[in-house]
């Protein structure tokens, strides 16, 4: 009976309301198949994992967490990647937009060589980041070096391991990351805009505050939130680079989890950073947006 | 505007235009852009108070013009003089001329209002005035109820007038227009041509216009200028442009046109006797004040097909072929014939009215025109 419906000429228009049904559901199914090796990989390698550290870090209890509050370990640490992550978004920011600025603004051979040293800053792994600034800056590297040779300096510079070696490490891995978010902002922007506003009399710096600066926001505020997410996850620099009181958070769940073999508490660090970055990539999302 | 400040703008205007002032003078403009000449020798004035149009084909040079009146482009040789000053080297902020670009370029992030204001921000107008004197040109372009919104909330119309009224609020010495209507759609585009011809005329300001768009050209300009392969063709009123081509080129530019080659027997300068390809003689006029060739020379005449008409046999004319009747097109309000004569094709327009029949394909028909509507071209060199 339903077959003969289906097959018979199409007077109401059912069928075909029913076909563009199914087509619609078997669109959705043969999606899901596509992706289902990525969501088995996701379920294992990071729902299952995320719940057991959810898992764990409850097991901590309120007295657990009251402790950890109290864990100068702990706070000294995510006082660290507070102030650490925001001096360097500030200062990656900085250099970012003018080295983005730097190459939309410049001529073609200029654009396509800065472009590559970028992209080469991007692809070059951090270990070997880390023997470089090793060698630039430990006491007698390459810097202290230069510097005592100049006669600018009478003894070495304590740049390495420490505080001023991590956070230039730092910034060069971050500035990459930063500078795309900008530079796709600032390619889209009409010249004539700004030709409109010379025309009416303001001036380059004017151009740029009144101009350039606030169109180009949004590839700001998007980069700044990426580099934000990037520091907070730093690991391999502060643990190599660092003293021990240089220590951020990623540091110390490596502490609780490797050395310590506290799951709880490393659960429990782990768990702050996750939500900390969710609601950063949450509003990164909705920055890198709005640069559309 | 208040009575007290047209007052003092038609005083200063009059000043202004006693000595030149506020002319901008444009002579020997060239630009290369590698070995290609994109401007070679141009020469024009915008006089105070004139709607200037720039009319050409794209790659003419009007918009690299337009962008060295307006500081954006360097010219390779010329001067462009503001009254007696040079204004070359001059960064374009310094130059007091109100720019609206085609694609409007208004500030997306400011509101109406502040997009208005912009330039008298740029000025340090004090908050009070600046704001009043904003007010006012929205008013002028009809846009005071949407001083608040952002330019994504207006129609492409709005944008264009928000465009004019941010350019115009600074007095500016001259107003560049760069195709302004150019993405606007056909109905819309003649009314903003009507608007802006009227702001235009109330305030007095200088205009030059650059477009592709005869109509536009003609509807608006008090005098345009042709330019073809960066120089000018032709600089004159539209009717004058019109009815006396000097070139091929503007010729077939501006409307339609039957060009007929020609052996020059006298020229005076004024009028032309001349051989038409089958040898028949008539009377022209000379459209070019220069360029011209002497008796005996080859040259080029220009009829509009609105200016032949189907002649009878006894009818004395100036100027008569005679031909073999191609075809006819209707097209309401005129008839669209097509004529084979002196080995072309001519096109022959006329009203449609009840005493034309049109003849058979294939008869013989005689095509005449008055002395007036025959133009002697300049030779091309």
């Amino acid at each position: 009976m339903m077959a003969l419906r289906t097959i018979g000429p199409d007077v109401s228009g059912q069928s075909s309301v029913r076909a563009a049904a199914v087509a619609a559901r078997r669109g959705r199914w043969g999606n899901l198949l596509w992706l289902l090796p990525v969501l088995a990989l996701y379920a294992a390698g990071l729902v299952l994992p995320l719940g057991i550290t959810v898992r764990r870090a409850f097991e901590l209890g309120a007295a657990g967490w009251s402790d950890l509050l109290h864990n100068s370990l702990f706070t000294g640490a995510a006082l660290n990647t507070v102030i650490d992550s925001t001096g360097i978004t500030v200062v990656a920011v900085l250099l970012a937009y003018s080295l983005a600025a730097a190459i939309w603004r410049g001529g073609a051979i200029a654009r396509a060589s800065l472009t590559t040293l970028v992209v080469i800053a991007f692809l070059t792994t951090v270990l070997v980041k880390i023997v470089a600034f090793n060698a630039l800056l430990r006491d007698n590297g390459v810097l202290n070096t230069l510097l005592q040779a100049l006669g600018v300096i009478d003894g070495p510079l304590h740049l390495f391991p420490g505080r001023p070696a991590m956070i230039v490490a730092m910034v060069q891995y971050v500035v990459p990351f930063a500078i795309f978010p900008i530079l796709s902002v600032m390619v889209r922007l009409d010249k004539r805009v700004e030709q409109a506003a010379e025309s009416l009399g303001a001036s380059p710096w004017h151009v740029f505050v009144h101009v350039v600066l606030p169109l180009t926001l949004p590839g700001v505020i998007a980069a700044a939130l990426l580099v934000f997410v990037i520091c907070t996850g730093f690991y391999v620099i502060p643990a190599t680079l660092g003293t021990p009181r240089d220590q951020l958070l990623a540091n110390v769940v490596a502490l609780y989890a490797l050395q310590l073999v506290d799951f709880r508490v490393a659960s429990a660090v782990a768990m702050v950073l996750v939500v900390v970055v969710g609601v950063l990539t949450v509003l990164y999302q909705r920055a890198e947006r709005a640069t559309r | 505007m208040t009575v007290d400040d047209s007052k003092v703008t038609s005083a200063a205007r009059a000043t202004g235009a006693a000595d030149g002032a506020r002319d901008i003078n444009v002579t020997g403009l060239g630009k290369r852009y590698g070995a290609a000449h994109a401007l070679h020798d141009v020469n024009f004035t915008l006089r105070d108070g004139e709607f200037l149009t720039l009319l050409g084909p794209s790659g003419s040079g009007k918009t690299t013009t337009l962008g060295i009146i307006a500081g954006f482009v360097d010219p390779d040789y010329g001067d462009v003089q503001v009254g007696a000053r040079s204004i070359i080297g001059m960064p374009p902020r310094r130059r007091n001329l109100g720019i609206v670009f085609q694609s409007y370029a208004l500030f997306p992030h400011l509101s109406v209002a502040a997009n208005v204001e912009f330039g008298l921000r740029m000025r340090k107008v004090p908050a009070a005035e600046r704001e009043r004197r904003g007010k006012r040109m929205l008013e002028r372009v009809g846009l005071a109820d949407f001083a608040q919104r952002t330019p994504a909330q207006l129609s492409g119309g709005q944008q264009q007038r928000v465009a004019l009224a941010r350019a115009l609020v600074i007095n500016p010495t001259a107003l560049l227009l760069d195709e302004p209507l150019g993405a606007l759609d056909r109905r819309l585009r003649q009314q903003v041509e009507i608007e802006l011809k009227g702001i235009q005329r109330e305030t007095g300001v200088s205009v030059l216009h650059v477009t592709h768009d005869q109509e536009e050209a003609m509807i608006m300009s008090d005098r345009m200028a042709v330019m073809n392969a960066g120089r000018i063709e032709q600089i004159d009123t539209p009717t004058n442009v019109y009815k006396y081509p000097s070139t091929r080129f503007v010729a077939n530019f501006l409307g339609e046109a039957n060009l007929l080659d020609v052996n020059v027997r006298e020229n005076d300068g004024a009028r032309a006797i001349v051989n038409y390809a089958d040898g028949s003689s008539g009377a022209v006029h000379v459209s070019s004040a220069h360029g011209t060739g002497g008796s005996g020379s080859q040259g080029t005449v220009c009829v509009r097909p609105e200016r032949m008409h189907f002649a009878s046999d006894d009818e004395v004319a100036e100027n008569a072929v005679c031909g073999t009747f191609v075809s006819c097109l209707y097209l309401g309000a005129s008839l669209r014939c097509i004529v084979q004569a002196l080995g072309q094709e001519l096109i022959v327009t006329c009203s449609d009215h009840a005493a034309f029949t049109s003849p058979e394909p294939g008869a013989l028909v005689r095509l005449a025109w008055d002395a007036a509507d025959g133009q002697l071209l300049a030779n091309e060199s």
